[in-house]
């Protein structure tokens, strides 16, 4: 059984016996010893010659011990979800302290998981990285783009496609960690951003969750209004944080036809705009409707300019009752009495409601496990990306993070097929877009700006959306994508 | 008693007749007989030279560069086209007047400041001890303590300051403080005086016992005010501690990127946007190593101004 995962993992990869090599140095100790009596016996041609097929063993056994012990080698993993001080950390790093043995001999784990933070984590591998160390990388979407310029990450699909369990992904994951028809990752974990709502609040009021933005902007105010302390919509608009950009372009796909707003052009080599002035410009109306029109008005004035736990504290705790939201959010039930009530049993999960002629469309995240193309030993580090991306480990993962899996045998598993909240988001996995192949950093600036612009009152949003589209639009001509 | 010296006291002073000179002595010579001290100046020059002076020329170099992180062994020369470019963007112009804003603005209430609380903490008054430690506090905690700390307490829902706001029935005024363009620049200057008025009232507190009493006395007995005696007697005696916190807190406040990025990122809509910040974003958002170091290049420049104009001003009074 332990042979067959061997094989399995390690695609052929064979195993010198290590222990032998205490009994090759006795054998070396012995023959280097010098002849005291004759010390020319070792120099003299006939010795050496009845030496030489001894020598030659000796040689071909040290060789083989060598590439044997080169084998049990330690790979450095950087995996934020067993760095982080999270909910995942402890059942992940005990799985793999209890497997990697079994399925892995010979290779063993720098117990050091990389930098906690994803943000850390691009910046030390963009400076390190060529270095060799990590062997194996675990990244989000836009991290993944960013090393895959910069020439740090490896192409899998000769391998990929020699795996049993390539079927098992699904095709969108895949899709998303393809750049330029090349495959860069292998997906582990994935989620979709949708529409969580304080269904008891809505039923109270006899509202249906929004389909609409009008719906969205006009149950916000109504709930802002009838409910004490209760914001109707919670948004994250901090300057430059990556959420509250993920949630502009959740809107945005929807208005730009399910579409990334910018395209590849083949003949000239370079990336276009594919958006207008005018989409960009009615996703931020929705930013200033929900924050001015109606009297309250549908999110907190005051919250403008909240970080993602801001926005995910508040609902939970009850002080909005609309969040655009992944299925993380699930695990803030461990925290408190309110936020368990709150999520288990008085909240309801739609699809984003969509603009008038809108697509039904919304941001995918997928985590990709990566290879470092300076990495000294590739084969174990793609067996150990087989490992990590395998049904018990994604399986675990999956449920410990309280995300969707990018496996359609641990979406099958009882503990995700009978979860209502899974069931929920992943059934909005067909909708997710994945981010095109450039480089987000300044264009995510650019759009958290643009909304601060819009819900500071120093632009409206024409303004804001035509002034972001010539900013977006000269950093593509620029070659700054 | 008059104090007299014969001239043969000098006498060690005067080269004996016939005896060589000192300058008739080789160059080569001298420094032979001084390797020695030029060998035990090896390392510090060394590291010197290695860990300073080389990333400072390989910065300045980068400048004119194209450089970018995704691809640092391929650039180009492009002149001074990244300084047009810096010059020419109107974040990069706001984002310096921050800077110079709250350098001036957090030097001066933190000199002001900490010496009206080292004036306090110097009084001998019984518990005074606990007292002094306490006020260091704030200087010992890391920055992101500081600034975590902060932020919760300023939270619109649940955040200390707005709770009491709540209780004392000035609930309009509850707010999201960090992300309110009109307070966030206010309260990132408020963390930077709380971190530091500490350390500046218990340096010049040290001063401050340095100065001999004869002096006050003196002063005392010539009718001399306290505020007389605290212009002239205390302040002149503290020039020299504070030409150096002013210099130490110059580079620091001007260079601070932890404080700005931590609480507010920058914003809202550029509000607290400083030099460091946004030099991080280029290099990091961009990965444009070049344009960064423009940047970098630029706040070298004007700390060097600084510095000097600080040592022209403070330096200037203290030869008056």
């Amino acid at each position: 059984m332990v042979c067959s995962q061997i094989d399995y993992y390690r695609s052929g990869t064979t195993i010198a016996a290590a222990p032998r090599f205490n009994q090759a140095a006795t054998i070396r100790g012995d023959f280097f010893r010098p002849n005291l009596k004759n010390p020319t016996d070792l120099t003299s041609p006939q010795n050496m010659t009845k030496r030489l097929p001894i020598i030659r063993f000796l040689a071909l056994f040290s060789a083989s011990i060598f590439v044997g012990t080169s084998h049990a080698k330690e790979l450095d993993l950087w995996f934020v979800p067993m760095s982080q001080d999270g909910p995942a950390k402890g059942p992940l790093t005990k799985w793999v302290s209890e497997n990697l043995p079994k399925l892995l001999p010979g290779v063993t784990l720098d117990n050091n998981y990389g930098p906690p933070i994803y943000q850390d984590a691009q910046q030390k591998l963009i400076v390190q990285g060529r270095r060799g160390k990590p062997d194996v990388i675990e990244a989000v979407l836009e991290g993944m783009i960013a090393y895959q310029k910069a020439g740090l990450i490896a192409p899998i699909d000769s391998e990929f496609d020699k795996w049993a369990d390539k079927d098992q992904f699904i095709p969108s994951t895949i899709k998303a960690l393809t750049i330029n028809g090349k495959l860069y990752g292998v997906p582990y974990n994935t989620n979709v951003r949708v529409l969580v709502y304080r269904k008891d609040l809505f039923q109270k009021y006899g509202i249906e969750a929004p389909k609409t933005w009008d719906d969205l902007v006009k149950d916000a105010a109504l709930i802002s209004s009838k409910e004490d302390g209760v914001a109707g919509l919670g948004l994250t608009t901090k300057n430059g944080s990556v959420r509250t950009f993920q949630e502009f372009i959740s809107f945005f796909f929807q208005v730009n036809g399910g579409e990334n707003p910018f395209k590849y052009n083949e003949s000239s080599k370079k990336w276009e705009m594919n958006t207008t002035p005018e989409k960009l410009a009615e996703v931020l109306k929705l930013y200033q409707d929900v924050f001015f029109a109606g009297t309250p008005s549908g999110a907190n004035e005051n919250t403008r300019g909240n970080d993602y736990q801001a926005t995910d504290t508040d609902y939970v705790s009850g002080k909005s009752a609309m969040v655009p939201m992944g299925p993380w959010l699930y695990s803030y039930r461990l925290t408190g009495d309110t936020a368990k009530k709150i999520l288990e049993e008085e909240t309801g999960v739609a699809p984003l409601p969509l603009p008038t002629g809108g697509t039904q469309a919304t941001y995918l995240e997928v985590k990709p496990l990566l290879i470092n193309t300076a990495s000294k030993d590739k084969q174990d580090a793609w067996a150990l990306i087989k490992v990590l991306a395998s049904k018990d480990f994604v399986a675990l993962d999956n449920q410990t993070e309280g995300v969707n899996p990018p496996r359609k045998d641990v979406a099958e598993l009882p503990e995700f097929k009978n979860n209502w909240w899974q069931q929920a988001f992943s059934s909005q996995l067909s909708t997710g877009v994945a981010l095109a192949a450039i480089n987000w950093g300044y264009v995510i600036n650019d759009i958290t700006e643009a909304i601060q612009k819009v819900i500071y009152k120093n632009s409206t949003p024409d303004e804001a959306g035509k002034a972001l589209y010539m900013t977006l639009e000269k950093r593509a001509t620029d070659n700054q994508l | 008693m008059p104090v007299t010296m014969d001239t043969k006291d000098l006498a060690f002073q005067q080269p004996k007749a016939g005896a060589p000179k000192d300058y008739r002595t080789p160059i080569l010579v001298r420094l032979w007989k001084e390797a020695f001290g030029y060998l035990l100046l090896l390392p510090a020059l060394a590291i010197i030279l290695g860990l300073n002076l080389y990333p400072t020329v390989y910065g300045i170099f980068t400048s004119f560069t194209d450089q970018s992180l995704l691809d640092p062994n391929h650039f180009n020369l492009v002149g001074l086209a990244n300084y047009f470019k810096l010059f020419a963007d109107p974040i990069f112009r706001l984002s310096f007047l921050h800077s110079i804003e709250l350098t001036a603005s957090a030097v001066l209430l933190q000199v002001l400041f900490g010496l009206i609380l080292a004036h306090l903490l110097i009084q001998r008054v019984p518990g005074i001890q606990i007292f002094r430690s306490l006020a260091m506090v704030s200087w010992v905690l890391p920055i992101i303590t500081a600034v975590v700390i902060f932020r919760f307490f300023t939270l619109p829902n649940y955040g200390f300051f707005n709770l009491l706001l709540t209780k004392v029935g000035l609930s309009q005024w509850t707010r999201n403080w960090f992300g309110d363009e009109n307070f966030a620049f206010l309260l990132v200057l408020i963390m930077h005086l709380w971190r530091n008025i500490p350390f500046y009232a218990i340096a010049f507190m040290a001063a401050m016992q340095a100065i001999p009493q004869d002096l006050y006395e003196a002063a005392r007995i010539d009718g001399a005010t306290r505020w007389h005696r605290f212009i002239f007697v205390t302040l002149p005696n503290l020039r020299y501690i504070i030409l150096v916190m002013v210099v130490l807190h110059v580079t620091f406040t001007f260079n601070n990127f932890d404080f700005v990025y931590l609480s507010t990122g920058g914003g809202p809509v550029n509000a607290t946007e400083v030099l460091p910040t946004y030099i991080y974003k280029q290099a990091w958002s961009g990965y444009a190593l070049g344009y960064a170091s423009a940047g970098g290049v630029v706040m070298l420049v004007v700390l060097v101004i600084l510095v000097m104009i600080c040592r022209r001003v403070i330096g200037g009074y203290e030869t008056q």
